[in-house]
């Protein structure tokens, strides 16, 4: 990519009065990246997004933009543009003059504005909407209105605070990849804000996720879900079973700990540094877990007994009680077979097995 | 009821729902048309206007076609009062320079409102209501003695003069402070002002805040902003504003008699004078009659205007 520090978050903090939305956060976005801040409501996401914008100045810190500074510039010069989570839609103008309402300065002959709105209006797909007044418009079409409006004058960078959030289900997943391809097709930076990490997980090229004004982990959406850092994020995004554990020996890019009831096991280390005994928390996914009705020869295995099981179609969700263990562990399966009665009844007894390198190690403390 | 020992199948029906003929027909049309609904809620409001207004308008219609010749009221249909009006041009040059003085009181209660409607809805963040009710203060006490306070403020040996005097700026007090058509235009301003804030601030207030900012980031600076943005929007109110201060002062009576002087008198006091000293109500009639037509061409022509002005992109 291009330029790689286009937008540089540089120890960036926020108070409003005793409150601190964001907390030192420094982040580096790439040029043309698809970057998205993810938490839960109140972590910050929107702060750190208007900061971008110019609608609040931080604290303390500095932005960059394009290598330029941002501290004294005032949002309408900044080569930034944004879509708001209400669309923001202007109801005294038609379409044709939202879309191409920050066009006045570049004095455009009638023609030329109506060239450049058309164009716009065939990108979001709702060619001949000109003159429809904006009361006149669904949900779906406000958003891509303005998207467009958004997008007309080419800004370096487009910011978007939960852009999807109002539409309902269907035409959000459809959104989700229509902005996607938009974004690779344009090549504008997008700073993507959402608090739905199967968004985040779809569209972005890296994600940052948030938690109370500071952020956890930065990085690609694979990286993201089978490498998190900390049990927040690995919470956060998808769901995770936590086992306590206890570093037996770590060297050489390999681990070995003692799961109490799982018996030893061996998992590979990325980039973290574990002294002999100390605690830790061993991670694996769902449906990184295997459901067997007989034990296999080999290694990574535990028995267990059916809690509960929970059919949903494409997949199923099953709750595995094992001994010495408080929690069910949590076991998701393809159906591959047409259901019937089979392993995953209820009470029946089953044997967990995992593949080695699908364990986490994470620091116990966070 | 000797009658009553016979048992009707079915005469469980609560009260008032077996009951036939012209109270049932009522709740059926009642419960299934909104336009009932709507005007029996109006109704006490609607008898009130129909008897208070629409009727004594209706007269004055009709009695601005009569004549009278001292007490003699002549109640046949003839044009004389507005052929009266045609031929005298004093007349005409009073009802053009009451809607002069109007127009001029509708654009500086406007001006003056405007920013003080601004600053309340968009900078005020506590204790809105306290504000507001503080604009109303003036009100609490009558007309009558707020025009007289201009009198004191602006006479010959009023606040003005003698402050400007005891400080020595000017050696004589200034003559035209009142009894002009300034004076007229100024006290009508800063009496109806509470009229004009009020609508326009609740406009404001209803300006959605991420509008100026999507504004913003599409570059525009505050200026160009308000122009597209909050100006546009907040229309409704200007207009409402505009309409609630400009009709009722054009038959101001009160504020040109008293400070107006010879050159600040309004079609007002010309339809007082017909109704009391000249004793000519058929004349008072129509000429009422020519005021409220002129009112509604003026105001049609504005609203016509200010639609224009809200749904052009600037
Ligand atoms: N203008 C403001 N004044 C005071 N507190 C604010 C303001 N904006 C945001 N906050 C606070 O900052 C924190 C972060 O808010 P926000 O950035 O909106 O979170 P998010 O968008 O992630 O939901 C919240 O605790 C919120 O209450
Ligand atoms: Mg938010």
């Amino acid at each position: 990519m291009a330029n790689e520090s286009f937008i540089s978050i540089q120890d960036v903090s926020k108070d409003f009065g005793v409150v601190r939305a964001v907390d030192r956060v420094s982040i580096d976005i790439a040029q043309g990246e698809f970057f998205s801040l993810l938490g839960p409501s109140g972590c910050g996401k929107t702060t750190l997004l208007r900061m971008l914008a110019g609608f609040e100045f931080p604290t303390s810190g500095e932005i960059f933009i394009d290598g330029q500074p941002m501290s004294s510039v005032p949002t309408n010069h900044r080569p930034v543009s944004m879509v708001f989570q209400n669309y923001a839609i202007f109801p005294h103008l038609n379409v044709s003059q939202n879309i191409g309402y920050s066009l006045r300065k570049d004095r455009l002959s009638k023609a030329d504005f109506n060239a450049k709105v058309g164009e716009m209006l065939d990108l979001i797909k709702l060619p001949g909407y000109e003159k429809r007044a904006s009361h006149e418009l669904s949900g779906g079409e406000r958003q891509r209105v303005a998207l467009a409006r958004a997008l007309v004058r080419r800004p370096k960078v487009l910011l978007l605070d939960e852009p999807l959030g109002a539409l309902d289900k269907q035409l959000r997943e459809q959104m989700q990849l229509e902005l996607r391809a938009l974004q690779k097709s344009v090549g504008i930076t997008f700073v993507f804000v959402t608090h739905d990490q199967e968004e985040a997980l779809t569209m972005s090229d890296r994600i940052a996720v948030m938690s109370k004004g500071r952020y956890l982990q930065i990085d690609t959406p694979t990286q993201l879900y089978e490498s998190p850092t900390s049990r927040t994020v690995a919470d956060f995004i998808g769901t995770m079973n936590f086992f306590e554990a206890q570093v037996k020996d770590a060297q050489n890019g390999r681990a070995h700990i003692d799961v109490g009831p799982l018996g030893s096991l061996s998992a590979p280390l990325r980039q973290q540094k574990f002294a002999a005994g100390q605690r830790v928390l061993a991670a694996i996914r769902p449906e990184k877990i295997a459901l067997l009705a007989e034990p296999k020869p080999g290694a990574n295995q535990v028995k267990g007994q059916v809690d509960t099981a929970a059919y949903l179609g494409d997949r199923s969700h099953f709750y595995v009680r094992i001994e010495g263990i408080e929690r069910p562990v949590a076991v998701s399966a393809q159906n591959m077979q047409t259901a019937g009665p089979g392993v995953g009844d209820p009470d029946r007894q089953v044997w967990l097995s995992w593949a080695e390198d699908a364990v986490v190690i994470l620091n116990a403390d966070d | 009821m000797v009658d009553g020992t016979a048992p009707k199948a079915g005469s469980v029906s609560g009260a008032g729902t077996g009951r036939p003929g012209l109270l049932s027909w009522w709740r059926q049309l009642y419960l299934r048309s909104e336009g009932v609904r709507g005007y029996s809620l109006l109704s006490p409001t609607l008898l009130l206007m129909v008897f208070a207004i629409a009727v004594p308008l209706l007269l004055l219609f009709v009695a601005s076609f009569w004549t009278q010749h001292l007490l003699d009221i002549t109640p046949t249909f003839v044009f004389d009062n507005y052929l009266t009006f045609a031929e005298k041009d004093s007349y005409q040059k009073l009802l053009w320079r009451s809607l002069k003085i109007s127009g001029f009181v509708t654009v500086l209660t406007l001006l003056l409102a405007y920013p003080m409607a601004y600053f309340i809805a968009f900078r005020i963040k506590q204790n809105k209501l306290m504000w507001i009710i503080l604009i109303t203060v003036p009100f609490w006490t009558s007309y009558l003695l707020r025009v007289f306070a201009w009198k004191i403020i602006l006479g010959y040996n009023g606040v003005i003069n003698s402050g400007l005097l005891t400080l020595g700026w000017i050696q004589a007090p200034l003559e035209f402070l009142l009894y002009n058509q300034f004076a007229v235009v100024l006290t009508l301003a800063h009496a109806w002002a509470a009229f004009a804030i009020l609508p326009i601030y609740v406009s404001l207030e209803k300006i959605d805040r991420t509008l100026l900012e999507a504004a913003t980031v599409l570059g525009d600076g505050p200026v160009m902003r308000f122009f597209r943005v909050t100006l546009p929007l907040s229309m409704p109110g200007v207009v409402a504003a505009a309409l609630l201060v400009f009709i009722p002062t054009v038959g101001d009576y009160i504020t040109p008699a008293l400070l107006g002087g010879p050159k600040g008198l309004m079609i007002g006091n010309l339809i007082q004078l017909q109704f009391a000293k000249a004793n000519n109500w058929p004349m008072g009639a129509a000429l009422s009659v020519i005021s409220l037509l002129a009112i509604t061409l003026v105001v049609c022509a504005f609203l016509w205007f200010s639609k224009r002005v809200r749904t052009q992109n600037l």
